[in-house]
């Protein structure tokens, strides 16, 4: 269970060398949001609204600046995220995965598959040899639809949504109980879409994961989400169960959102 | 798909380039040839670099390819010093020794293991003095001046002590051209670690790397080679002086490629693939080497190119003044140390520079070959190149 309470981040301005002060601007303002085990957690807003520094701040890339965030794993320990221990973030580690945006950013293009799924898995409680970690990789590969032949190929070999499944698979290396996904399809094209969701879809029951699923694609966060947070502005303005917020959503912002969705005349 | 692509084009790049480019492939044909005769020295060498020829001091080059008495082929004609001052030398008319390929000479290990006899060339003749005497054993251990030795064949000459300047050259080279690469690789070593460090720290950490390599950087270079050396004592084995050599130089050659490094870490550093392996907690330093060293890989092949020549020349420096290699050991440095010590002596001898030019040619073949290289990976200078 993640648990999100009064988070607050702010990033310096870029100001001049001579400017009196630091000015900064609030990413996320006293964000409360929890997730609990099993669920699937969509977040949606415009671009700018949050959501990829509330993702990054709940896997422990950024530190808040304000508010806790805290995480409870299967087994019932607490565990705080964003704090320096190296032991509390290895711990975390094989909790909480998180996968970005755009596969051809996020997976380093000179390198192999096998040593891209390998090289974090090296630093973790669970490796247990290259051996090991070899069969892993490509029971991970295969999990995403991949096969063994993939292994030596490198990222610029494969189509956008492959290498969605790759970093997918990396994510699942460490065999995590959580996944952060920061719109992870929103790189790709409308027919590979489809075909990554139900793969994360298949997952989600296959492995029990939770998931916190980001998006600003609203047809996608309903279809696919338990419940939905809207952002805007750095700060969460309406929460609900997926169906209700599409049928009735409360707060204006959301409104808008939902009257911004094209509407395709009926066919016929 | 890109990816493979992009290799198969780069090594016909390669190839296309060089035969545009002949400059550049002549490079690559002249320091592949010095390379391999490094590797094979003992045997294209006719003498040990430390064989002496008494009453062949300071003699010009003595091969010759025609005689009434032999013919065409490639022989020598015996020569005697006439006059002690200029070492001016006199031909003997009608005694001519052939040189043979292949021929019987001292006893050597190639590569320290395998016993041989056989050189590429040399004459049979024996070697006989100005008397009339055959030359006995100078050294008594070495068998081969036990039996006599034959009379020698000086392709580029022999210097003050008559020894082959061609057979040393040859020797030389295991120094000379070995200096840059263990040279480079330790600088670049210290280079990838300091600069990635500071590139991927930033801060502090930052702050300090840079300001010391800037330290080093703004004392002129040879001052501060001098003054390393000259802290360290002077009497080593040659094997010492050559580790100590290589350190010095690389200890000075660092910060400027550490510089470059580091801006570009601190660059690429900001990749989403940097962040996700953060992410994953793989440490700092195996970050830096495994994912961020081989983005440039091509940038790192074309500074350890254009260093090589850099460490070969500063070796030649050192051993010129003295502080480098010093007798038995032989570097082309160390030759034109020994030989070189005058104008008037340059005038007399001018045989005595082929080590220089021998340091010339691997300088230059690098630089060309460096160009190349470039040329190929860096896509501002080809664009610039196409446009």
């Amino acid at each position: 269970m993640l648990t999100l309470d009064a988070v607050s981040k702010r990033f310096a301005l870029k100001a001049g060398y001579f400017a009196a002060a630091r000015r900064h601007v609030y990413a996320v303002r006293e964000v409360s949001l929890r997730i609990a085990a099993g669920e699937t957690y969509g977040l949606v807003g415009e671009s700018g609204s949050g959501k990829t520094t509330t993702a990054r701040l709940a896997v422990g890339m950024y530190r808040p600046d304000g508010g806790a965030i805290t995480y409870r794993d299967r087994a019932g320990d607490l565990h705080e995220v964003g704090r320096s221990g190296a032991r509390a973030r290895r711990e975390l580690r094989t909790r909480l995965a998180y996968v970005f945006q755009d596969p051809a950013r996020s997976l380093n293009p000179r390198m192999r598959v096998e040593s891209i799924l390998l090289a974090g898995l090296r630093y973790t409680a669970n490796w247990r040899g290259v051996e090991d970690g070899r069969s892993r990789a490509l029971a991970a590969l295969e999990s995403v639809g991949l096969a063994a032949r993939h292994l030596s190929r490198r990222p610029p070999d494969f189509s956008g949504g492959q290498r969605q499944r790759v970093a997918i698979a990396r994510a699942l290396m460490v065999q995590p109980e959580t996944l952060i996904c920061d719109e992870i399809v929103s790189a790709l094209d409308v027919s590979i879409r489809s075909q990554i969701l139900d793969l994360l879809q298949h997952l989600r029951r296959e492995l029990g994961l939770t998931l916190m699923f980001i998006s600003h694609d609203l047809a996608v966060v309903t279809y696919f989400c338990d419940r939905v947070g809207v952002m805007q502005d750095g700060r969460l303005v309406e929460e609900a169960a997926a169906r209700e917020l599409a049928a009735n959503p409360r707060h204006g912002y959301t409104q808008t959102l939902y009257a911004a969705v094209p509407k395709l005349p009926a066919p016929g | 798909m890109a990816e493979a692509a992009g290799r198969v084009g780069r090594s016909a790049a390669l190839w296309q380039r060089l035969r545009a480019r002949p400059v550049a492939a002549a490079s690559l044909l002249v320091l592949v040839l010095l390379y391999g005769a490094m590797l094979f020295a003992e045997f294209l060498a006719p003498y040990a670099p430390t064989t002496t020829f008494r009453h062949h001091t300071h003699q010009p080059p003595t091969l010759g390819f025609h005689s009434r008495e032999l013919g065409f082929g490639p022989q020598v004609q015996h020569r005697v010093l006439v006059d002690e001052v200029t070492r001016r030398y006199a031909r003997i008319r009608g005694q001519h020794y052939r040189v043979r390929l292949f021929a019987r000479g001292e006893p050597y290990r190639l590569w320290g293991l395998v016993p041989l006899r056989v050189h590429l060339f040399g004459t049979t003749a024996p070697y006989v003095d100005e008397e009339g005497a055959t030359v006995q054993a100078a050294s008594g251990a070495d068998p081969w001046l036990g039996t006599g030795q034959a009379y020698p064949v000086f392709l580029l000459g022999s210097d003050h002590l008559g020894r082959d300047i061609f057979s040393r050259i040859l020797y030389g080279s295991r120094i000379s051209l070995t200096i840059g690469f263990i040279g480079i690789s330790i600088s670049l070593s210290l280079a990838i670690i300091l600069g990635g460090l500071a590139g991927y720290y930033g801060g502090a950490v930052d702050w300090t790397i840079m300001r010391f390599a800037e330290f080093f950087i703004l004392i002129p270079g040879l001052y501060l080679i001098l003054f390393l050396r000259s802290i360290l004592s002077y009497d080593w084995d040659s094997g010492q002086s050559f580790v100590v050599i290589t350190a010095i130089l690389s200890f000075v050659s660092w910060p400027g490629t550490a510089r470059l490094i580091r801006g570009m870490v601190h660059s690429i550093k900001r990749e989403d693939f940097i962040a996700a392996a953060q992410l994953q907690g793989i440490p700092a330093l195996a970050i830096i080497v495994t994912q961020i060293v081989p983005q440039m890989a091509s940038i790192l092949i074309v500074s350890v190119a254009l260093g090589i020549p850099g460490f070969i020349l500063g070796e030649t420096v050192l051993s010129y003044l003295g502080l480098g290699i010093t007798d038995p050991a032989v570097s082309w440095g160390s030759m034109l140390n020994r030989n070189v010590t005058s104008l008037s002596n340059l005038r007399a001898f001018p045989w005595f520079l082929y080590p220089g030019v021998a340091l010339v040619l691997v300088t230059l073949a690098f630089n060309f070959l460096g160009d190349l290289l470039r040329d190929i990976f860096d896509p501002y200078h080809q664009e610039r190149a196409r446009g």
